[in-house]
């Protein structure tokens, strides 16, 4: 380890799923437990992020008093599914700059329940004319997959089998179930082809981790890992009709958001996805996690369904992806959950997953992808 | 057809800018779009600037009434918020159409769930959504080339 490499040196979580409990005790219990794991005390901390989307104006200062008076600066942030990405991008480059030393990085959200507010993503006259329900952006992209590639219904059910098979050992996701194909293919159609079972759920949460210098691990003797890359970019023009976009070139085809933000991550980290030992990816829906498969070099364009079906992205398999359940069964507390992927990939590098350690992991990819074709991509290595 | 317009209402467009028609020939309508003059890429609607480049030369046009279905969903429960569709839900499609324009667009389908499929000619329809408080608005849709009454 470098003096100056960037490294995470404590991680804490607050379970997804539907509390009581407010967004500032669950917020405050996860930073807790991450200057716990660090061996830090908060007035150790130089400054604090928070990223969420649906909790109010100064939300890191109202969840983060709750730990002592403090004259530090502490920041929201926001950038929909990849809030957490840019958080922790904020802290990476302020302690770049040498202001700071240590910086925690806490995610958080309690979302509305029921339907969320369509305004808040789509255009009155959108809202008139239907085209407001977000996973009918994720289905036709899976309904022209099928078309391109003769990607089946099957093939997206394991997604979901998967995922919710690798949940019953995360005892912070919201599901806890391992369902049958028979039962996810039978579950209800929501957006043709995605069933209800194939689909993640808005809820609470709240994941943190401390950030700092090689030099001040070194120091504190932290078990740390390190954080070789944090990128995040948005869709550039006509490369993703998720965003949601009213329209799109039929001439132009930009590389999409996770393919470009990925490209990134590899070059700043200097190796690329065969390198990577551990995934965490945005299964928003079962279908996504075989795009994003392609998009990240994992199996090439138009495998992703044959891929899944190898078996390659099981834990044990040759490229495990969303050992914690991944979205679908841990829920989308948006501010929280790419904080909460960080938290898994550096649980699995320290070895500490136990039923759903991935034998041998040094190195880890967490990816989110949302509104406004919002993506980021973090490495983490040891 | 359309015997939910009563005579003498006004009807507004559902969003500014965005369709052309006649208070008389709502069936008549056409979607427009903003071509650049720097890049040749066309947008839906009418914009100040090109959503590629930037570019301040843009010309609107009318974009073409027929399409083809590149992609589609079948949405199965009543969409959220102001939605004004039928009180009685029935699932519908929404579809992103290939215009000659160098253009896809999002729009809801007119026609039998059952009978969508990707490549599927399609024709720009009017439809007309009555607010709670009783506005007309025309919005569009597309349906099946010839499976229903064109208007040329
Ligand atoms: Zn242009």
């Amino acid at each position: 380890m470098l003096d100056s490499d960037i490294v995470i040196v404590g991680a804490g979580i607050h379970p997804f799923g539907r509390f009581e409990t407010s967004a500032e005790e669950m917020g405050a219990m996860a930073a807790s437990q991450a200057l716990e794991d660090a061996g830090l005390k908060w007035q150790d901390i130089d400054a604090a992020y928070l990223s969420r989307m649906y909790l109010p104006a100064t939300s890191g200062a109202r969840i983060l008093r709750n730990l002592g008076g403090t004259d530090m600066s502490i920041v929201d942030v926001e950038a929909a599914c990849a809030s957490g990405g840019v958080a922790l991008r904020q802290a990476v480059l302020a302690i770049k700059s040498g202001e700071v030393d240590t910086v925690l990085v806490l995610g958080a959200e309690k979302m509305p329940r029921g339907f969320m507010d369509p305004t808040m993503i789509y255009r009155p006259w959108q809202i008139k004319m239907g085209m407001s329900v977000n996973p009918s952006y994720w289905s036709m992209r899976a309904m022209r997959h099928m078309h391109e590639h003769g990607t089946t219904d099957e093939q997206i059910a394991m997604v979901a089998y998967k995922n919710h098979k690798n949940s019953v050992h995360n005892p912070n996701a919201m599901y806890r179930k391992e369902f049958s194909m028979e039962q996810i293919l039978n579950s209800r159609l929501v957006c043709d082809p995605i069933r209800l079972l194939e689909i993640c759920a808005a809820n609470d949460g709240a994941a943190c981790v401390v950030v700092t210098t090689g030099k001040k691990a070194r120091e504190l003797g932290a078990r740390h890992v390190k954080v070789a890359s944090c990128i995040h970019t948005i869709a550039r023009y006509s490369a993703d009709f998720r965003c949601p976009a009213e329209s799109m070139s039929s001439k132009i085809e930009n590389p999409g958001p996770t393919e470009v933000t990925a490209q990134k991550a590899f070059e700043v980290a200097g190796i690329g996805s065969k390198d990577i030992h551990c995934f965490e990816v945005q299964d928003t829906d079962a279908f996504c996690e075989i795009e994003i498969y392609e998009e990240l070099g994992l199996c090439a364009v138009g495998e992703g369904g044959a891929f899944v079906e190898s078996g390659a992205t099981e834990i044990n398999g040759s490229t495990p992806v969303n050992m914690s359940g991944g979205l679908i069964s841990k829920g989308e507390p948006v501010g929280a959950s790419h904080l909460a992927q960080v938290v898994e990939i550096v649980s699995q590098l320290r070895a500490d997953s136990g039923l759903r350690q991935v034998e041998g992991a040094k190195t880890g990819l967490a990816h989110v992808l949302g509104a406004g074709g919002n993506c980021a991509v973090t490495i983490l290595t040891v | 057809m359309l015997t939910d317009i009563k005579d003498g209402t006004e009807i507004l467009p559902v969003k500014d800018g965005l369709i052309e028609f006649s208070q008389e020939d709502i069936g008549g309508l056409h979607l427009l779009g903003s071509f650049c003059n720097a890049c040749n890429e066309v947008s839906m609607g009418t914009n100040a600037l090109c959503m590629n480049c930037g570019g301040k030369e843009i010309k609107t046009i009318r974009l073409s009434r027929d399409g083809v279905l590149w992609s589609y969903t079948i949405i199965r429960h009543r969409p959220p918020g102001d939605y004004l569709g039928e009180d009685e839900f029935k699932p519908f499609g929404l579809g992103l159409v290939e215009l000659d324009d160098g253009i896809k667009i999002m729009a809801p389908m007119e026609g039998a769930v059952d009978a969508f499929h990707i490549g599927m000619k399609l024709v720009l329809r009017p439809w007309v959504l009555v607010s709670k408080d009783g506005q007309n608005y025309l919005a569009f849709r597309y349906a099946e080339q010839g499976e229903l009454e064109v208007k040329c």
